[in-house]
């Protein structure tokens, strides 16, 4: 059989690896070989394929490096980050983060990247995302070794642009295989001169290396030109990510709900809506466009999960329930849907399944905090402290930066009558909440140090508390109370 | 909208008093007038928009601390008391009158003794009023006086001052009030009720010449009030500075008196006392006006919540078609409060902390509320006819907060519920038996794994929190190592970083430790740092010591490395204990050197590369 019809039908069947090593095979008997050279080049690509459109979480240090902030007032309903006094208050995790459609997706080439990514994002230090495409590059490149074909050395940007059809896959080997998006940006400037007819295609893969280097700027403009030129999904979608990452949500959602105009039936682009949404906590429309997506595509993982929690946190575990036994039946499961089953069950009172369900969690994995930090708050709600206790020490011991299951100990403590031990579980939950919304630990804290007598520290502490959480009304009242005892009204 | 009426707004009154210094009394001509007991050792009397009069009290007189209007007899004169000091200065026709002394404080029977026996030297009398001391006798002023003088002459020239002052100790009068004498109609006798500083409360003649009956309380009286009518039952409320309020009423027989129990605990000091109808209505130092019941077991009614402190409270009664008693505190923050039971009727604003509030008939007009702030300046409000202090009329509504009436966001039930909890009906035994079953196996699986961490900790306690108290494996000397906590966290991006340890010790522990090592070990091939090892800082149970280690990555093409970090024990104290104590197990103290208290393996980030 012809070893490279061989190859080609390997690459059909998406079997990237064995067309890869069959055109290498070929490369090396034939190194002028353009078609092996261009199949390889694909095949290495489609190794690499990972979705773009995902949302991409927002590092605590790309955050600190961000030269594009506009304005750091907070502008409430129009932008991504949180703020205190939040208009439509949302009392339930936004799920935007550990957004359960992607965490279990079963996506073929992302699998083992994401195994070598586990270690780096399990580090006591956040990661930025243009680390995690650095690194992203370096996980698939140390693998494998380096073709060195489209090194920039060899090939002059120019003279690769002049072959349309070669420059477009070595396009998307640069972006995707090597990630080196200053060469591919090099390419796309070079092609963009030659090629006038498809140069939609090359403003988009302009825009995307912009993005990866971060000109969030440059990338709106070349995206902007190419949706002028011809309206795509994907570049569409891009664009949101830029504007999204720019902090302007609202000029998302006009490209997102323009490009709907044109296609309105598009799940995608309903998808990236209801998420626009639900980052700036708009809960009601998010819900809605939610149930739009689901209806357009009634095995839509993301938009089911996204459901199933909305209903969960609004007092209908049971409805939430039927949307978590539609993701298992389509095949998701994991720990993460075994718990959530669980807790719908034992919040809508089907005590029969719900432990049943927590156990398969933990059959599943074992060294999950989540999963045991649930436990414990079935054992609370099943009154057992001790086995409370257990749970959320085991939590603990799992990831000991794990504050929530420290606030939960405190409070077991107070209950214990032990107040310095449940002190030192508030502080150091404080010390590891410092830059998440939690605000239990900062007003469980000064609960207890107001019954110590503590008056000042729980001044410090409530206030604190106020001002990550200002719609608490415990907080507040206590805030009140203090302020009452130190005549500052 | 408020229903007062501003009367009269005296800016420069200049009045200097307190909450007992002020009164409205009739003086002559049956009028009711404003007396005040001025700090400057004045009575002064206020008419209409003018002071009348003003009276200065004796020279040798002491600040006043009451005033009060009286009849004296039948003839329907009125007389005005001011109390100061230990006398109470009557005033009739706003002329002096005589004056009534509150009985003298006896001196304590021993300290009497050795001042009246001529012949003791001072030291002597120094010595025996020392011994009084020790056995508990309450001395007075000049035997205090006596007791740190050390020189011979000082003591000599003491004892001549002192000889020729009687022993006994004036008192003086704290507050005061009246009490009808045989009928409560307005013109009738009324009695002078007094408060001591030498704990007596005495009810004085109408004359006012002499005491009734005296009942000594167990703390100095604060605010007094009475009701009743002292020939028929008659009840007289003190707040005293022990923040307890104790009532007096008629004894076995007419004119004596008793203090009947129980005695009412207050949370704070007093700061306010006003008895109507059926309740006492108690104002605190803490903000808190309470309501208690007078009969039966002083059951605390319910108690209000001010929002700042009050400095007065009084009753004003209005007297219209229907009597209608509202209770007015002022507070420290300007406000008057107007309370009907304890529904918040209306709010008075007045800008000025009041001092000394009253309310009864000005001149002509029933319902006037006098006020005088603390800068001395008069305020007359009066109750016009039409104000009507309903619940709910007036800007403040009383009665349950408006929230109540909001429904609960309660989710409506599902159909899906429904059917949940017909099958949950059907199946209950299987479900509750499945339930246990799966609630057990839970159980078991948390347990067993909790107990394999534990056992994980005992046996390489490289985890990165140390576990706490009870390990039984542990001797005495490893309790320390059990007690610490070590939490490590890594900031900076590369290829410098900072390891920033936080140890803490644990609270159960009592003694602290001083002077530990701590370690770090890492692959020489990767990192580098100057200071590999430090001392912790004196751990104090509960308070974390931090440490700082930097550290650079030098080859950052390879994949980060864990590094361990280690807290040791005492080296020396290992060497003492092992010379000092041959019976201790030689190898169970090598051990604890060889171990580190507290390990932990921290995962570094991998150095990231910005270019």
């Amino acid at each position: 059989m012809d070893p490279f019809w061989l190859a080609l039908s390997h690459f059909k069947r998406r079997d990237y690896e064995r067309c890869a090593s069959l055109c290498e095979g070929l490369l090396k008997q034939q190194p002028g070989d353009q078609a092996a050279l261009l199949l390889q080049c694909r095949a290495r690509t489609g190794q690499n394929v990972e979705d773009d459109t995902e949302l991409e979480e927002e590092g605590v240090a790309d955050l600190m490096l961000d030269e594009n902030a506009v304005s750091t007032k907070p502008r409430p309903g129009t932008s991504t980050r949180p703020t205190t006094s939040s208009a439509g208050g949302v009392d339930r995790p936004v799920s935007g983060y550990l957004r359960p459609g992607t965490a279990s997706r079963p996506i073929t080439a992302k699998a083992d990247v994401a195994a070598a990514l586990a270690r780096p994002t399990s580090t006591a230090r956040p990661i930025t995302s243009l680390g995690r495409e650095l690194r992203l590059g370096t996980a698939s490149g140390a693998s494998q070794a380096l073709d060195g074909l489209f090194n920039r050395g060899r090939v002059d940007a120019t003279t690769m642009a002049k072959n349309q059809a070669a420059a477009k896959v070595g396009c998307d080997y640069l972006l995707r295989h090597e990630r080196n998006p200053t060469a591919a940006l090099d390419l796309c400037t070079a092609a963009l001169l030659e090629e006038t007819r498809t140069s939609w295609w090359w403003k988009y893969r302009q825009g995307r290396c912009y993005y990866q280097l971060g000109l969030y700027r440059d990338a709106e403009n070349a995206l902007s030109a190419s949706i002028r030129e011809q309206r795509m999904v994907p570049a569409v979608l891009e664009l949101a990510k830029v504007y999204l990452r720019l902090d302007q949500p609202t000029a998302a959602l006009a490209v997102l709900h323009a490009a709907l105009a044109e296609s309105p039936d598009n799940v995608r682009l309903t998808m990236w809506v209801a998420r626009v949404h639900e980052l700036v906590r708009s809960v009601e429309l998010s819900v809605g466009t939610y149930k739009k997506v689901v209806e357009l595509d009634a095995s839509h993982v993301e938009g089911l999960a996204c459901l199933a929690a909305s209903n969960f946190y609004a007092g209908y575990p049971e409805i939430g329930l039927r949307f978590y036994r539609r993701l298992l039946q389509m095949g998701v499961a994991g720990p993460e849907i075994w718990t959530d089953v669980g807790l719908c069950c034992f919040y809508s009172s089907q005590f029969d399944m719900a432990l049943g369900c927590l156990t398969r969690a933990l059959q599943l994995a074992d060294d999950n905090p989540d999963v045991w930090y649930n436990i414990g708050h079935v054992a609370i709600g099943l009154g057992d402290k001790d086995f409370a206790s257990q749970a959320f020490n085991i939590a603990l011991s799992l990831d000991n930066t794990h504050a929530e299951s420290l606030t939960n100990l405190g409070v077991l403590a107070i209950r214990d009558h032990d107040a310095a031990s449940a002190l030192a579980c508030f502080a150091s939950a404080q010390n590891h909440a410092a830059d998440s919304s939690l605000f239990q630990p900062f007003f469980n804290g000064a609960l207890v140090a107001r019954k110590l007598g503590n008056l000042k520290d729980a001044c410090t502490l409530v206030s604190k508390s106020c001002e990550i959480n200002a719609d608490h009304p415990d907080s507040n009242d206590l805030k009140k109370e203090l302020l009452r005892i130190f005549h500052i009204t | 909208m408020a229903p007062w009426l501003h009367a009269h707004y005296d800016k420069l009154a200049g009045i200097r008093a307190h909450a007992g210094g002020i009164a409205l009394a009739e003086v002559e001509g049956g009028e009711g007038a404003l007396v005040v007991a001025d700090y400057a050792r004045k009575l002064r009397v206020f008419k209409g928009t003018r002071q009348t009069a003003e009276i200065p009290l004796p020279p040798s007189s002491e600040i006043p601390s009451g005033v009060c209007g009286f009849y004296m007899d039948d003839k329907k004169i009125p007389a005005i008391g001011v109390a100061s000091g230990p006398h109470l200065y009557v005033f009739r026709c706003l002329r002096p009158y005589h004056k009534y002394t509150a009985p003298p404080v006896e001196a304590d029977a021993l300290e009497a003794k050795v001042w009246r026996s001529e012949e003791m030297s001072p030291a002597d009398i120094r010595t025996a009023l020392a011994a009084a001391h020790a056995e508990g006798a309450k001395l007075g002023p000049r035997s205090l006086a006596m007791l740190p003088l050390t020189s011979e002459s000082k003591q000599r020239a003491h004892v001549e001052r002192v000889s020729k002052i009687p022993t006994t100790v004036e008192t003086t009068i704290t507050c005061t009030t009246t009490l009808p004498k045989a009928s409560e109609e307005p013109h009738a006798m009324s009695c002078v009720v007094l408060g001591t500083e030498s704990r007596k409360v005495i009810v004085l003649e109408p004359s006012a010449k002499a005491a009734l009956c005296e009942v000594e309380v167990p703390a100095p009286p604060a605010i007094l009030r009475a009701a009743g009518c002292f020939d028929v039952d008659w009840r007289v409320y003190v707040a005293c500075r022990d923040a307890r309020v104790y009532t007096i009423t008629i004894g076995d027989h007419r004119g004596t008196a008793v203090i009947r129990k129980p005695h009412l605990e207050l949370e704070a000091q007093p700061a306010g006392l006003v008895v109507k109808d059926k309740h006492l209505y108690v104002a605190t130092a803490d903000s808190r006006v309470a309501c208690y019941l007078l009969k039966g077991r002083r059951h605390k009614v319910f108690s209000l919540a001010m929002p700042a402190p009050v400095t007065n409270m009084e009753l004003l009664v209005v007297r219209k078609a229907r009597q209608v008693t509202v209770l007015l505190v002022a507070l420290a923050n300007g406000e008057v409060r107007v309370y009907r039971d304890k529904d918040l009727v209306d709010v008075l604003r007045v800008n000025e902390v009041v001092a000394a509030m009253t309310s009864g008939t000005y001149g002509r007009e029933d319902n006037t509320l006098i006020l005088v702030t603390q800068n001395g300046s008069l305020l007359v409000k009066m109750l016009p006819r039409t104000a009507t202090f309903e619940v709910g009329s007036t800007t403040a509504k009383g009665g349950p907060p408006p929230e109540q009436d909001v429904p609960l966001d309660i989710p409506k039930r599902t159909r899906l519920y429904l059917d949940q909890i017909d099958r949950e009906k059907a199946n209950a035994p299987a479900i509750f038996r499945t339930f246990q079953k799966d609630a057990l196996k839970l159980k078991i699986a948390t347990a067993t794994a909790y107990l394999q961490l534990r056992d994980d900790d005992t046996a390489n306690p490289d985890d990165n929190t140390a576990n706490d108290d009870d390990d039984d494996n542990n001797n005495n000397n490893n309790t320390a190592a059990a007690a610490l906590t070590l939490a490590a966290k890594v900031n900076g991006l590369g290829p410098f970083f900072h390891i920033v340890l936080e140890v803490r010790l644990n609270a159960g522990l009592t003694s602290p430790l001083r002077d530990l090592p701590v370690v770090l070990s890492y692959d020489p091939d990767l990192y580098r740092t100057s200071r590999p090892a430090a001392t912790l800082p004196l751990l104090i149970p509960g308070i974390a010591a931090h440490a700082i280690f930097e550290i650079e990555c030098i080859d950052e093409s390879k994949p980060a490395h864990p590094i361990a970090i280690s807290v040791l024990g005492h080296e020396e104290e290992e060497e003492e204990e092992g010379s000092d104590d041959d019976d201790d197990d030689d190898d169970d103290g090598d051990d604890d050197g060889d171990k580190p208290l507290v390990s932990s393996t921290l995962i570094m980030p991998q150095s990231e590369t910005l270019d």
